[in-house]
């Protein structure tokens, strides 16, 4: 007859595997976030390139020439660097990484990924869209005061 | 009329817990609660994402009032951003401490975390109140509805973590570093650095957006 | 408007209104025999130690659909005097409802039939079996659950609360501005719409994230994904829905609220705010929602068809697939609920075409379901029924929505009648008879005893035939060119097929009267409908393997899993009960903070609706000081000694022996 023990340390069997005395180093909660991946070294890396890809964008901005680019390429920039920074701080500071353990950390947020990306852009092309052909249609009537305002 | 389900046992005391083969190990609930806690972190992601999808289609409904430009301050948010960044380091280390067992590092480094986090939260009230005060709150344009909303729900997110961190400083002091504070501690490290990336967002797309 | 009141008064109660104030003394009669008799039978007691404060989430399943059950009334009654209304109002003839009295109506059945009656009776089918199909003692978050019932429950009662207090919002089930901003709603209707659902709508959130954490980390050792039971597949796509959607809703309703409470301008006409924002933004938290309704129906027809059928699930990979299929597409169609709102040809193009495709997978199903059927022994019981019954009228509805999905005949047909049957086909066809195929279905491992199932099947061809009587002519109608939501019409063609809808709802009704008949007879001849198996069906999956209803810890031992269909392989090698040495089992406690934190939230709401803002503070404070409490509590578990679980295993396995 079958029992648990075929299914010893396996990832499938809940009573088993990453809790217990056996596995105390490997603790509890080790399991997400990587702790046991956490190191002073990870922060202070982490630490040097966020103030970096925070330093640049602000730079760039800050200055009214943008030293010398173009608006859109300032946009282009800031907007790769807030991306690069996102990432920085999921791998440094959030330890995910390409582990098993962390596999299904990295599951839920890619997926969360997808769904924001569709949510926000959708909505940002839907509106614009649904904007601009109020406009339209304002312009099309020639007068100002056609929706009232209080 | 029979019992339709069984009574729970609640007369049974709690049982110390012993590691010999009649005892069911029980699941890994520590693990379970931190990632239970990434999971509600990725909802939180969907809440801030549809306050972003708000701000960029509002950001430009200035209704004859000021627009971002004329009232962003870059190097005061330059400061916040430090200030919220170094928070996420300070609590690095105080999870460092955790890892040994140190309650006197973890507090140590909690506490700091937290002084960096209501230095962030008391600038962010004084810029709220500042606009306010000139007239240029929530209630002067769709612009400002919506950015009051977003960096204030941060606002409201950095608030509540600041809260937590209280409460569970108080509980490591207590009781120490247990396992039960450990994973809580490693909730609430998760909660930080998602702000902290949230924050990136922030900063991107309405402060130095707001200039473009 | 004062301090302690806020604007509460005495005019808050609709004295003038007699059939608010109808609805009123049945509410609060029903309220006061429930009251009565609890006390009189001295079971407070009781009721605390074993269902109010309990974390068990068997329990919590059945009073999840004991609520969804007693909003069903209520939304009917709503849908009941619509139909009245609209089969007498033609012409010269106001009918009974005036027209403010009318949208509410509308409102608040379009809102209690999702929201207080959908909602929960998913929850509480995926409360009852999920756990007991993965094999697992109980969810990952027991107290969790308790909060999120409990927040459920304020909800649904802050919407009761409207009709006797107030009155409930004006707008439609979705509450669009501007007519839902301070300007055109000033009273309190819109602000219950809005409370209520946060409420309720943070206790769904925290149900997808337990869900999602319990299904993913606790399924017994040898249940890879690929042997996960189908309901369970579909509940886990839910709650991955459930988890992305519902912050939207949050966030859109937040925005709503910051408009009417303090004078922000989202959704305003003036300022700046942007009202086609808000339907962008609730339509892409709906979307999700429907299938988030649905997706545990099929998931239901599925287990329901193969049990009854004697056959395993046709195509169980492909259903897994389709599923997923299903869960990333729902996000892609959202538009289709506003092709006429003006975003162009090229936006309306691309989600009609991802509507259209999204139909593709729900296809996948229904062959898969026949092919279960070819060549199998299908038994007709109830469950069967309302399968085949699904299966018949979801493909119409289907076939209406993918209709629907070509926005040039959307542009005429949106918010006609047409509509309206459209989604009540799928809605009724698909997740009325989903839910209630589960609720037959489980009904013996919760309780220990089946339903009856003569007074089933009258309920089931009242249904029926009632929904197709309701529902057909709506769809004329709609090629006709009535519109929703009207009070009163002047089209005299119309009212014939009007009167034709409102016998539909009268058969509707008697379908409803048997399903309370059959609960009520079924609890009274109990012990001649006993199950002693935990089996009655023949069932292939791990529920049916403990007793009806199961021991408080489910499982004495933890099974293990070697194929899909872990049950009817084990039966098949003879090896079912497991009577090796038992182990003390770690169960958590029951807790009133739940119960506590949801009165809070009833309470916390009540105080924002009325704008008596010590009452909302104190509540909000409380609530956070309760969790805290909480989290010092170091007590919240305990083992079971082997002794106590040897006698309740042993009470079963003399059970089992004496009905062999």
């Amino acid at each position: 007859m079958a029992n648990s023990q075929q299914f010893k340390n396996s990832s499938v069997d809940p009573a088993s595997g990453t809790f217990g005395r056996r596995n105390a180093a490997r603790y509890v909660g080790g399991t997400v976030a990587g702790e046991s991946h956490a190191s002073v070294k990870s922060y202070m890396i982490g630490f040097v390139l966020s103030i970096i890809l925070t330093a640049i964008p602000f730079g760039l901005v800050m200055d009214p020439a943008h030293h010398g680019f173009t608006a859109q390429t300032v946009l282009a920039a800031i907007l790769t660097f807030a991306v690069v920074q996102v990432f920085v701080h999921i791998v440094y500071f959030l330890h995910m990484d390409r582990s098993a353990e962390q596999r299904w950390n990295v599951v839920a947020f890619s997926f969360t990924t997808l769904i924001l990306v569709i949510v926000v852009a959708g909505s940002i092309w839907i509106m614009h869209n649904a904007t601009t052909n109020m406009e339209h249609a304002m312009r099309a009537t020639s007068s100002e005061g056609v929706i009232p305002q209080k | 009329m029979s019992t339709i389900v069984h009574q729970q046992s609640q007369t049974f005391g709690a049982h110390p817990h012993s590691d010999g083969p009649d005892h069911e190990h029980h699941h890994d609930a520590g693990g379970n609660t931190v990632f239970g806690f990434w999971i509600y972190l990725m909802s939180d992601c969907l809440l801030f994402a549809s306050l972003f999808a708000g701000y960029a289609v509002l950001s430009r409904n200035t209704a004859g009032g000021p627009t971002g430009a004329q009232l962003f301050d870059l190097k005061y948010v330059a400061i916040e951003t430090l200030f919220l960044l170094l928070s996420s380091i300070t609590y690095g280390m105080a999870m460092m401490g955790t890892l040994k067992r140190n309650a006197t590092k973890v507090l140590l480094w909690l506490a700091i975390t937290g002084l960096f986090g209501l230095g962030f939260i008391g600038m962010e009230l004084n810029e709220f109140h500042h606009l306010i005060e000139e007239g240029n709150g929530p209630q002067r344009s769709a612009f400002l509805s919506a950015f009051f909303s977003l960096v204030g729900t941060h606002g409201i997110h950095v608030s509540s973590g600041l809260l937590w961190l209280a409460v569970l400083m108080y509980q490591v002091w207590t009781k120490g570093v247990t396992e039960t504070n450990r994973t809580r501690l490693m909730c609430l490290s998760l909660f930080w650095h998602f702000l902290d990336i949230v924050w990136i967002c922030v900063f991107t797309v309405v402060y130095l957006m707001g200039f473009l | 408007m004062d301090f302690l009141f806020g604007k509460l008064s005495w005019d808050a109660i609709p004295f003038h209104e007699p059939v608010a104030m109808g609805g009123v003394m049945g509410m609060v009669i029903a309220g006061l025999a429930v009251l009565i008799g609890v006390t009189y039978f001295k079971k407070w007691g009781y009721l605390y130690r074993e269902w109010l404060t309990s974390v068990d989430h068997k329990k919590l399943g059945i009073m999840y659909i004991i609520l969804a059950l007693v909003m069903l009334l209520r939304g009917f009654a709503d849908a009941a005097m619509m139909r009245t209304q609209q089969a007498m109002a033609s012409g010269g003839n106001e009918g009974f409802l005036h027209p403010d009295h009318y949208n509410q109506v509308f409102t608040a059945h379009g809102v209690i039939m999702i929201f207080f009656m959908a909602m929960p009776f998913m929850v509480g089918l995926m409360n009852i079996v999920v756990p007991l199909q993965i094999g697992a003692r109980d969810v990952a978050f027991p107290f969790v659950n308790s909060l999120s019932f409990w927040l459920t429950f304020s909800g649904a009662m802050l919407v009761n609360a409207s009709l006797a207090l107030g009155e409930f919002a004006r707008t439609g089930w979705l509450a669009y501005p501007p007519l839902s901003e301070l300007a055109y709603s000033p009273g309190v209707g819109v602000d219950y719409y809005i409370w209520a659902l946060q409420i309720s709508g943070l206790g769904t959130l925290l149900t997808g994230v337990n869900f999602f954490v319990t299904i993913v980390k606790m399924r017994a050792p040898g249940m890879t994904w690929m042997r996960l039971p189908i309901f369970t597949w579909t509940a886990l796509c839910t709650n991955v829905l459930i988890i992305v959607a519902f912050p939207i809703l949050t966030v859109t309703l937040a925005m709503l609220g910051a408009d009417r409470y303090v004078g922000m301008h989202f959704f305003t006409n003036d300022g700046g705010g942007n009202a086609m924002m808000y339907v962008n933004l609730i339509w892409a938290w709906g979307h999700p929602e429907v299938y988030i309704l649905v997706l545990p129906a099929f998931g239901i027809f599925s287990e329901i068809t193969a049990t009854f059928c004697s056959k395993k699930l046709f195509g169980y990979t492909s259903m897994v697939y389709a599923t997923l299929a299903i869960t990333v597409l729902s996000f892609m169609v959202w538009l289709h609920h506003f092709f006429t709102m003006g975003s162009g040809a090229n936006v309306n193009a691309f989600f009609g075409i991802a509507t259209m495709l999204i139909s593709i997978p729900t296809g996948v199903k229904i062959f898969n379901w026949l092919f279960t059927m070819y060549r199998g022994r299908i038994r007709f019981s109830t469950p069967m029924l309302w399968t085949v019954g699904f299966i018949i009228t979801f493909v119409i509805g289907g076939m209406t929505g993918v209709m629907l999905a070509v926005p040039g005949a959307d542009f005429l047909l949106h918010n006609s009648l047409f509509l309206i049957a459209h989604f009540h086909n799928v809605i009724i066809g698909g997740v009325l008879f989903g839910y209630v195929a589960g609720m037959t279905y489980w009904f013996p491992k919760s309780f220990g005893f089946r339903l009856h199932e003569g007074l089933g099947k009258v309920a089931f061809w009242c249904w029926l035939i009632g929904f197709y009587v309701a529902f057909m002519p709506l769809y004329v109608l709609g090629f006709m060119g009535m519109t929703r939501r009207m009070q009163h019409y002047d089209n005299a063609a119309w009212q014939a097929w009007l009167i034709v809808a409102a016998v539909g709802a009268l058969i509707i009704a008697a379908g409803i009267g048997a399903m309370v008949l059959q609960i009520a007879y079924s609890v009274w001849k109990r012990d001649e409908l006993r199950d002693t198996t935990g089996d009655p069906w023949g069932g292939r999956t791990l529920e049916w393997m403990t007793d009806s209803p199961p021991p408080f810890y489910n499982f004495a031992h933890t099974p293990v899993v070697h194929t899909l269909d872990a049950l009817a392989f084990m039966k098949e090698r003879g090896d079912v009960h497991n009577r090796e040495r038992y182990a003390e089992i770690h169960m958590p406690r029951n807790t009133g903070v739940g119960l506590i934190m949801g009165l809070l939230s009833l309470t916390l709401g009540f105080g924002l609706i009325w704008h008596i803002w010590w009452m909302a503070a104190g509540s909000f404070i409380g609530m956070i000081v309760a969790f805290i409490v909480r989290s010092f509590d170091e007590d919240v578990d305990y083992y079971v000694p082997i002794p106590e679980v040897e006698r309740i295993e042993n009470e079963r396995h003399l059970k089992l022996a004496n009905q062999g």
